[in-house]
């Protein structure tokens, strides 16, 4: 079986139009991102956002230099397009939605955690939520999580802190 | 659910936050897929439109400045200056003329 070529080729390639290579990166980035995306926005939203972050990446990848990983850049657009789309949507309808859809998302050990967690991760601010499903879920350092949200490493280090001390609040 | 300590806390949070391990989703791939080839067929379209208009254009002002021209000759001022309405009968007819050329060779999507 040959090897499987890298992000980086990949990369190169697709941006020269070959939509076959783009087919390779979205098969092997979709899991990661849909992830982050729903437990941001919930699942159905979630896997628009993941839909419209690749066709944004494809429009992109001509422009994309390769300072970070591809990995990185397309969470980058996916978080990007979720805070333009919260913009558009501020009504507290729409939040409780969300938090419902949450639950489903969250893949804790048990049914009650599962709902205890689900409830906290709900109560987070966006930018707390992201912070955390980043460096906790996704194993981002701090410095990537950071520029993925495009906030300061000290920022991020709040959030993440604070966040990780509501959830406690909430699971006491 | 009491008094959670740091390490039960990380491990709870990485065990749901962690992305699900399984295979690539075929069905999204496909979406996606065609999400990218319409979104080419509408660059391809656009980038057709643009160049036609371009065209166009460039053979519009062609076309006028040869009339502007062609109208400065004495023989054809005097003409215009006799019959007035000659000028933008010629000018109407080549309206029509180029509306019926766009029309057949339009861009498609």
């Amino acid at each position: 079986m040959p090897e499987r070529d890298s992000d980086a080729v990949l990369c190169r390639r697709a941006a020269g139009g070959d939509r076959g290579a783009f087919r390779l990166l979205v098969e092997s980035h979709e899991k990661r991102l849909r992830a982050f995306l729903s437990q941001l926005a919930g699942p159905d939203l979630g896997d628009e956002l993941a839909q419209e972050t690749f066709l944004k990446a494809w429009r992109s990848l001509p422009g994309f230099r390769g300072e970070a990983q591809f990995a990185s850049w397309l969470c980058a657009i996916g978080w990007r397009l979720f805070v333009d789309h919260k913009r558009r949507q501020r009504s507290e309808g729409r939040k409780l939605t969300v938090a419902a859809e949450l639950a489903e998302t969250v893949q804790a050990p048990t049914a009650g955690e599962r709902l205890d967690l689900a409830r906290a991760l709900a109560a987070l601010d966006p930018v707390e939520r992201a912070a955390l499903v980043l460096c906790e879920g996704h194993g981002w350092s701090h410095g990537e999580a950071a520029q993925i949200l495009r906030i300061p490493l000290g920022t991020l280090k709040s959030a993440v802190r604070r966040a990780k001390q509501k959830c406690r609040e909430q699971l006491t | 659910m009491n008094d959670m300590d740091d390490t039960a806390l990380d491990r709870l949070l990485s065990e749901a936050l962690a992305p699900p391990e399984r295979a690539a989703d075929r069905g999204f791939v496909v979406r996606v897929e065609r999400a990218v080839a319409e979104a080419e067929r509408y660059r391809r379209w656009r980038a057709a439109l643009v160049r036609q208009l371009a065209g166009e254009a460039l053979a519009l002002a062609a076309v006028a400045g040869s009339l502007l021209f062609i109208a400065q000759a004495p023989p054809v001022r005097d003409a215009l200056e006799k019959a007035p309405g000659l000028g933008w009968s010629a000018l109407l007819a080549l309206f029509l003329f180029w509306m019926l050329v766009r029309g057949r060779g339009g861009v498609r999507a």
